[in-house]
This record gives structure tokens, sequence and C-alpha cells, in this order.
């Protein structure tokens, strides 16, 4: 790194912390924030600071969020008894924008992986059956990914909830829109014709 | 020969970028082999479904001058659903990719190792006994890797078997109550005998065994130190069966 200048290279060298970032990458953000205006610089930096210092978790969901409890969990419209449980908050954001969903989320941060050696207890998992019971919740939808983690995480949680009578639900596994049937694999063409609906 | 096909089992895989995935395939014909599949995380994508862990496929791979292969195309011949489906049974096969991932090495073609790990694989989603299948997999693991226990008399002096043995894992076998040490397990004289029966018989004969209560409590202990202690360090799956208490 002797070849730029002293504050250059921290620049350079900060930015290649971040993931998918590569030396020439960084370099090349480098330099354009060299050539940015010093407010937008400013900015910037602001941003960064602060979504470390104003974000916590929600202690009802585990939503991030700016205050505890975070804003869906705090909004008197939606539905309490309604909780979808789903694996990072990027999945809530992927929720949110189907507009369909009025209930609240739980988030657990992780899915249960055994070949990770990640167990129950590693993820957000503790707190799901006190609140189920407290809040009287009538429906659990298991919202985690379609793959061995999360089934293992939705066969798991719904062993859980068992004891407690409530109901729990799957989101439904199938063929995504705009999609072609004769390239869809075989499982999830056994999948989506296991859940098939009657047309009303 | 930069493409090639081969039936492989889909050991586990490791996120790489946006939407690529690193499989660690078991293949019949090339051994344990590291394939990169495009896109395989976009909801779109058609080799998804064949690159779940535990997965039985027919691979298309481009091999080029690295030495990640390129996945160009897969064909499910099983997809062990039920093994996703059950908590327990999925964290045995678990348990089961992650000894073959660990104990070979890449590109090691070894045919009765892929049989091995296939027939498993049928018996825990088709059987009960996932205790007993697991047990005998580890046993015959061991016996085709070149590292089985060694059972027949004490390991060091040679002393004939009796009811104070020990099993030794630095050792690879079981001593005899003069030679054993403080730390070694206890094994009993019907474990040691059961043991035998598991590395011998087919799986014919094994599938109409049932695994004693006492017997299943040790070797759920031994072996998995011993594998343990051969690869010389701690597997992720027994601390993950220990945490949820099924043994």
């Amino acid at each position: 790194m002797d070849y730029y200048a002293r504050p250059l290279a921290q620049l350079i060298g900060q930015l290649t912390k971040l993931p998918g970032i590569g030396k020439k990458t960084a370099q090349r953000l480098a330099f354009y924030i060299i050539e940015m205006d010093q407010a937008e610089v400013n900015n910037l930096a602001n941003s960064i600071s602060e979504v470390q210092e104003n974000l916590t978790y929600c202690s009802k969901c585990h939503n991030l969020t700016q205050n505890d409890p975070c804003h869906i969990c705090n909004d008197p419209k939606r539905n309490e008894q309604l909780v979808c449980v789903v694996e990072s908050v990027k999945d809530i954001v992927a929720m949110e924008k189907t507009g369909e969903y009025n209930g609240l989320y739980h988030v657990l941060h992780g899915a249960i992986s055994p070949i990770d050696g990640v167990g129950p207890d590693d993820i957000e998992i503790k707190d799901l059956l006190p609140r189920v019971r407290e809040d009287e919740v009538e429906e659990i939808i298991l919202a985690t990914d379609p793959n061995v983690e999360g089934e293992a995480t939705a066969a798991y949680i719904s062993q859980l909830m068992k004891p407690l009578g409530i109901k729990v639900t799957r989101i439904a596994h199938g063929l995504p829109v705009g999609g072609d049937l004769e390239y869809a694999d075989e499982v999830t063409l056994s999948k989506a014709l296991e859940g098939r609906q009657e047309i009303e | 020969m930069p493409l090639f096909d081969t039936d492989a089992i889909v050991l586990r895989h490791y996120e790489l970028g946006e939407a690529d995935k690193i499989i660690v395939l078991f293949s019949k014909q090339r051994g344990k082999i590291r394939v990169v599949a495009k896109g395989v995380r976009k909801t779109k994508s058609t080799l998804a479904a064949g690159l779940e862990p535990f997965t039985y496929n027919h691979v298309l791979v481009y091999q080029g001058n690295s030495d990640l292969g390129n996945l160009s195309q897969c064909d499910i011949e099983n997809s062990f659903a039920d093994l996703r489906n059950d908590f327990v049974k999925m964290s045995y096969a678990s348990y089961a990719a992650e000894l073959v991932n660990e104990l070979t090495i890449d590109k090691d073609v070894n045919k009765s190792l892929f049989n091995l790990l296939l027939i498993t694989y049928r018996l825990l989603s088709n059987s009960d006994k996932n205790n007993l299948v697991i047990r005998t997999f580890e046993l015959k693991l061991l016996n085709l890797l070149g590292y089985r226990p060694y059972l027949n008399s004490c390991v060091k002096c040679g002393t004939e078997l009796n009811s104070n043995f020990r099993f030794n894992a630095t050792e690879g076998g079981v001593v005899c109550a003069e030679c054993a040490e403080s730390w070694n397990d206890k094994i009993s004289l019907g474990t040691i005998k059961f043991m035998n029966r598991l590395l011998d018989l087919d799986y014919k004969g094994i599938m109409k065994l049932n695994l004693p209560a006492y017997a299943r409590e040790e070797l759920g202990a031994i072996v998995p130190n011993y594998i343990e202690s051969i690869i010389d360090k701690k597997l992720k799956a027994v601390s993950f069966l220990e945490m949820i208490d099924i043994d």
C-alpha cells in the first residue's frame, strides 16, 4: 500500500472489509469519495455511524428498530393474534412488500443447522413460546426458507408449539410466477401439486 | 476432459457472492468434489432443489483450469425429502454428511463409500431404526477408510477380552484394565461383540438386529469420540445432537 497517501490507503483498507468488495473496487470507491462534495461525504459518514448508534433490536420481535418496540409491534391496526416467524430482518421487508400480511413478526436471526453446529439455543427461539402464551396468539405462520435449515427450524418450532394447541402453518412451496412448468424441478413440482387449490 | 458427468450426493454448501453457492459433492466416479452453482439462490433457479443437502443427483460439471468445477446440470435421482421433513432424521443425515466430508480428501475415488452413504440415506428415510443405521454407518465408514477399531483383544498387550475392558480412542481399540488410562471410556463385552457384528454383517442381517439400550449409550459416546480423535477436531453435528438431546 505504499503507492497511496496514508488516509487514502486507510480508506481503501476499511472498504475492502465489506462483503463482495475487493481491492480494485475499494480503490474505485475511494477515488469516487475523494471527488464527492464535502456535505455528501459528511452525510455518508454520519449515516454509517448512526446506523450503529441508533439501531437496536425490538424486545418483542427482534426486528431492527430505532424505537423499542418497533413500528410493526406498536401499530394498533395490526392483528396481534397472528405471528409470522422469519429467519432474518430482510425477510420482513420481503413479506411487507406483498402488502398481504397484517400480523406481527418474530425474527429468529438464523436457522437451525446441524452441519454448522447451530442449535435452537443459538437463535432467537426461546422467547417465542412465552410470547405466544402471553399474547394469546392464535396462529403462527412459519416463513423460514424452503431449504434444509429452514425446514428443520420449522419442524422444531412446530414441535415446540404442539402442546399449546395453537394453529401452526407453513408457507406454501410452489412454482414462481412467470416460471415455466417444463423447467420446474420434481421436488418443487410435487410440492406444488400437494398444495393445489380448488378454483372458486 | 473439461465436461464430465457423475452420480453424486450433496454433502453441504457454502454461500458465494450474491446468488451463487459452492456445493460439496461426494461423487461415485470422482470422489469428493467442489463445484460452483451459479444463480442458485434466486427463486427461479432450476438447480436449487437438486443442491439441497442429502440429495442424490446425476450432475454435469464443467471443469476448466480451476480447481472448482462449474455445475451446469443436475437430475435428481432421489431427493430424500423424508430426511428433511423429520427433525431427528435430518440431524442424523447431517452427521453422516459431516463425517464423509471430514474424513475424506478431495478427489479420492471410493465407490464403496459412496454406496455406503447412499444406503444409509435410504435406510434412514425408510426405517425407524435411526440409531442402528447411524451407528452401523460410523463403523462401516471407519472400516472402509482404514480406521477399523481393534476389538479382538487388548490392543496394547494382547490380553483376551473380559468384562473389564475400556476403549482407548488414541490407540484405536479396546484395552484391558491394566493398560487402560483413566480417561478411557468403559465398554462392556456385549457392546464389543455388537460392534463386531455391525462390522461383519451385511445390511440385510443388521436391519434384523435391535440395538440394546446399553450398547446404544456406550456406542453413542465411544465412536464419535474416536472419530474426533482421528480428525483432531470437534464434529459440529455431534455437539448439535448433544444440544438437542437425541443420542
